[in-house]
This record gives structure tokens, sequence and C-alpha cells, in this order.
């Protein structure tokens, strides 16, 4: 058996332990660590699965993420979540479908202080859904708002699995943190245009709110400092070179600490510190599984093999791009975001390189499709942590309310294609 | 591959004697996952205060604290390892189960335990040569790259720590599956054994 083969077997191998339940992190390590063994032999798999729980988890550029974490569970907790939601209602409740819209603005304005989507998600869920449900929106918009809001957590920064692209394909994370900005924005512009106009040809679906009076509109501003902060921490520190990823998100998390600190009941601080001790535990297991498999796809020499067929294929550059995308949308359907990357990218981002692509652009658009993995069936994790946080709504229903979304990403992500300054101004005008 | 069959009778024997005292060994294996995911919390708290007063410190009076870099790698394994098995058994691992959920219930059971012992069976080698690892670690006192010179031993040991709690924790699970009057569900700890999350 020559190595590329014994490399197909292993993702071969993958795939059924991944079906039949094995946890990811678990699963890529055992085919990794045995693959390593049919190529290597035993003593240096051994050695090097001896090594790689250590090494890979102790990179200085990988501490970003527990910081960006711990950030965001503390922004929650010092209120930021709900402020941002009710000013979001007061500047944008009198437009057609103005609740919905202004859960998609809220979704945003919290994104940027929160970079896991499903977590993003479950809070948004519990401060909009009561209030959508008040005024009598259509359940299924109304939860899919929250479940495609959520995944804008993804797009704006600070992005868990943009951190995690950057370390895999080795990019500056600083430079594809900031390329999610313009993306993002675009994203919930769209979402919010889609629901402005099925509101108003169908204003069945759900009341604008009357009686908002400028003041009150003013008023509601008070409360959205904390988030204006944190984004001038976080985003102007890495834009202006001020601070390194990793340093923008230790002080960010330490401002929401602070504004946190005096609203936080007792245990609230251990409820938060413990959840991001498990995320980030979660995370770090992934990240040393897949390694150790993408280690022994490495010695498989699957990537060349692949990179040979792509870049002989006839067919137009773009014609790959978008199939390469068409398999993550499959892909994003049945795998998590963060072991999808970790998986593929060491695989297919050489071809895509050697195709004259941009890593930062094609970085965009592959979370662009781990975003829409989210929300579609039957694996979408948005939908399900939804489902937790309302157990009233069907599961179906999310879906079907999450169905116009997918629909604006796709065309989302056809426009990004089209204009890739969207993604690129930013990161290029700093690097200037 | 001696080492390999060492590693078998060594991991049938702790079975062997976990599955002899599972219910006391359940609850203290709780206890330890609850307290050093304390540990891992306060960890964390502490690498922000870290990393922030080392920005601050050299921005603003031009003095970086010497060592930051290091010292925020070595809290690193600690930081993910100490809370590991807590994750394992709060049900924070992702996995997929999408096709086991339209299993017979007799055919999951199966596969849920057939996964947990082939995931053993990893945790088994990794702990193995992590441990090693450490083992060279403090054999050599190897040292951070630059000054202060860190030791990083207390760091690499944190890594088989947490793998033989992991593990012991799903091994924990076999057997509340495999032996339900032995270990039953209401003990702490397995409220993961088998739902999908």
């Amino acid at each position: 058996m020559d190595s590329v083969t014994v490399g197909i077997v292993g993702i071969i191998g993958v795939s059924v332990l991944l079906v039949s339940g094995m946890r990811i992190a678990y699963a890529t390590a055992l085919c990794g660590f045995v693959g390593l063994w049919v190529l290597r032999g035993y003593e240096p798999a051994a050695g090097l699965a001896g090594l790689m729980p250590y090494s890979e988890s102790s990179h200085y550029s990988l501490l970003v993420l527990p910081l960006f974490v711990l950030m965001g569970y503390l922004a929650h907790h010092a209120g930021i979540t709900r402020n941002i939601y009710w000013t979001a209602r007061q500047w944008l409740g009198q437009l057609h479908g103005g609740l919905a819209i202004a859960t998609i603005f809220g979704c945003a304005g919290f994104a940027a202080a929160f970079g896991a989507s499903t977590a993003s998600a479950a809070v948004m869920g519990r401060v909009s859904l009561p209030e959508l449900k008040r005024f009598g929106y259509d359940e299924k918009i109304a939860a899919g708002c929250v479940a495609a809001g959520g995944t804008l957590a993804t797009m704006i920064p600070p992005s868990v699995i943009m951190v995690i692209y950057g370390f895999i394909a080795e990019q500056s994370i600083g430079a594809l943190l900031l390329a999610g900005i313009l993306p993002g924005l675009l994203q919930a512009l769209s979402y919010s245009v889609m629901l402005y106009l099925r509101f108003r040809a169908n204003p069945e679906l759900g009341p604008s709110i009357p009686d908002i009076t400028w003041p009150d509109r003013f008023k509601s501003l008070k409360g959205t400092w904390g988030m204006f902060v944190l984004i001038g921490i976080v985003l102007g520190g890495i834009y202006t070179g001020f601070a390194t990823p990793t340093e923008a998100a230790g002080i960010g998390a330490l401002g929401a600490f602070v504004m946190a600190l005096p609203r936080m009941r007792r245990g609230d601080m251990k409820t938060a510190l413990l959840e991001t001790a498990r995320t980030t535990a979660m995370m770090f297991a992934i990240i040393v599984g897949v390694l150790i498999f993408v280690r022994f796809l490495a010695f498989s020499g699957l990537p060349g093999a692949l990179v040979d067929t792509v870049v002989d294929l006839d067919v137009n550059r773009y014609v790959v791009l978008i199939g390469i995308l068409a398999m993550y949308l499959v892909l994003g359907m049945f795998l998590d975001g963060i072991g999808m990357l970790l998986l593929t990218i060491p695989i297919v981002l050489p071809a895509v390189t050697a195709l004259g692509f941009d890593p930062i652009f094609f970085g965009v658009l592959v979370v662009r499709m781990v975003e829409i993995g989210l929300i579609t069936p039957p694996v979408g994790l948005n939908a399900f942590v939804l489902k937790g946080v309302a157990p009233g709504i069907p599961i179906g229903n999310i879906f079907r309310g999450c169905g116009w979304f997918v629909a604006v990403d796709l065309v989302n992500v056809a426009i990004l294609i089209a204009f890739p300054a969207i993604i690129l101004f930013i990161p290029q005008s700093m690097m200037q | 591959m001696n080492e390999l069959l060492g590693l078998l009778i060594g991991v049938i024997a702790v079975g062997a004697l976990v599955a002899l005292a599972a219910r006391p060994i359940n609850r203290l294996a709780w206890r330890i996952e609850n307290a050093l995911s304390l540990i891992s919390a306060t960890l964390i708290l502490f690498t922000m205060l870290l990393v922030s007063a080392e920005v601050i410190s050299r921005k603003f009076f031009n003095m970086p604290i010497p060592g930051q870099l290091e010292l925020g790698e070595l809290l690193m394994p600690p930081i993910i390892f100490l809370a590991i098995a807590y994750t394992q058994s709060t049900g924070g691992h992702v996995r997929m189960t999408i096709v086991i959920d339209h299993m017979p219930p007799d055919w999951r059971h199966i596969t849920e335990i057939a996964v947990k012992i082939l995931s053993i069976a990893i945790y088994a080698v990794l702990f193995l040569y992590s441990a090693k690892y450490a083992y060279r670690t403090w054999q050599f006192q190897d040292v951070t790259m630059s000054p202060p010179y860190f030791l990083i031993w207390p760091s690499a040991v944190m890594v088989p720590v947490g793998i033989f709690l992991v593990s012991l924790r799903v091994y924990l699970e076999v057997l509340h599956l495999l032996f339900p009057k032995l270990l039953p569900g209401t003990e702490p700890g397995l409220s993961s054994a088998s739902t999908a999350e």
C-alpha cells in the first residue's frame, strides 16, 4: 500500500469513528497515531504522540483563544448583551419587522465582544426571544434571526474560528480578524434588507414597535459605551499595531472584567471562569487531536497529491474555488467548525494558493461556509443551542426559519468572490 | 512494542482495581475534576492579568515583564489539561450523534461502549508517552529559552495528569454503561455518559 492510499484509509477511518459518535478529539488522535505508526514505525509515532499534547497546546499565538472566550463571558455578565439589544430595539424598532432587524444588529454588536457563535446564539436567544414572542413575531422568523444572527460572532472579530484558521494556515491572525469586519457588516445589512422586504410584503409576520421617542433613543445609547470600549481596545489595538491579538485580547478581557465586577452576583464570576475553562479544554482537545492526524496526513503525501491533481485540472480557477466551497457547505452540515478547518485546511490551502488565491481571502470565505454549517440541518449547532434556550419551538421550525438566511448567505458569498476588496481592504490598509 | 504490551497489562490491572471500588472512586474522581477545573479557571484569570500587566508596563512605563511570553506559554497546558476531565464529565467535548441517534437502542449501546474503549486505548498511549516526555523535562531540568529560565516540567506534567483523569472518567462511563447496578447514572459526573449533546 503506498503512502497516499494509507492517507485515504486514515480519512475513511476517522469518518467511520466520527459517525459512530466518537468525540472528534479522540477519533482524530487515534487514527493519526495508528497512521503514523504504519508510515513511520512505532517509536517515532509514539514519540510524536507524547510530545504533541504539550507542544501544540503551548503556542503563545493560541493564548488569544481563552482570553477572547473569557472576554465574551465577562461582557455578557457586564450586561452588554441586554444593553446592545435594547439600543438596537429603540433605534430600529419602528421599521417593518423592526424587532427582528434589531435582533440582527444586537447580535452584530455583541459579536464585537464575543468570539463563539453557539455561545452568542444562546446568550442572544435568552435576551431577544421573549421580546419577539411578546410582540407576536412569527416563531420561525424569530428563531431564524437569533440562530443566523449568532453566526455573526464567527465573522465579526474577535473570532475563535478566525484565530484557528490563521494558526493552521500560518497567516497573520491580526490581519484575518480585521478582514472579517466588512464581510460581517455586509452580512448583518443583507439579513436586515431581507427581513425588511419580507415584513413589508407580509405585515402579519410581526408588527413594528410604535411610540419610540427620540429622547428614548438617545437615552438607550448610554448602555453601549462598554461595547465601544471593547471594540476600541481589541480592533483599535490590532489595527494600529499597538498590541498583538493576544495582548489586545488580554486587555479586552481585563476591560470586560472591570465592567462586569460591580454587576456580578456571587457565583457569576465562578460560572464565567468555569465556562471559559470548559470551552478552552474542548477547543484544545480538538486542536491537539486533529494536529496529530494532520501530521500523519502530511507524511502520507496526500495534500501534495491533491495539489497536483487540482492544478492539473483544465478548468477555470473560480470553478475549482466554488467546488471547494461547495465541499465545505456539505462538510459543514455534519462537522463542527474547528475540527473541519483543522482537518481540511492543511490539505486544501496549498491547492488554493497554487491557483493564485489570497489565503486571507480564502480564509474569510471558508469561515463564511462554517457559519452556514451552523444553521443548516442536520447538525446545525446554533439551531440546537437555540432549541436548548427555547424548548417550545420545534427544531424543524428553527431550521425552516434559517432557510431565508442561508439563501442570503449564499448571495453574500457570491458578492465576496466577485469583490475580494470587501475582505482585503482593511487588512491591506493596516499593512501599509 | 514490548512497551505497548506492558501498557495493555497496566490498563487492564488499573481497570480491574477501579471496578472493585467503582462508586467511591467515581466520587473521588468527580471531586478532583471539580477542584482542578477551578485551578484551571484561576489560571485563566491570572493569564489575563499577566498579559495585560505586561502590555501596560511595557507601553507606558517602558518596562517589559521578563519571561511574560514564556510564562504565558507554560500556563496553557495546565489551563487545558486540568479542565479536560471536567469537560468530559459535563459533556463539553464535541461529537456527532446524528447516526447513533437513529440506531436501535442495543446497537447504540454497543457502539457507545466500543468507541469509549477505543478512546481509552488512545489515551493510554498519549498518557504513557506524554508522561515520558514530562519525565525527560524533569530529568534534564529543561528550562524556557530566555531569562528568567522557568522550569518546564511543572507545566509538562499536567498533560499526563489530565489525560489520566479523562481516561478514568471515560472508563467510569463504560462501567456505568456495562453494569448500571454497579455504577448507576445517579452518581455524580455521569450525566453525559450516554446522552447526546
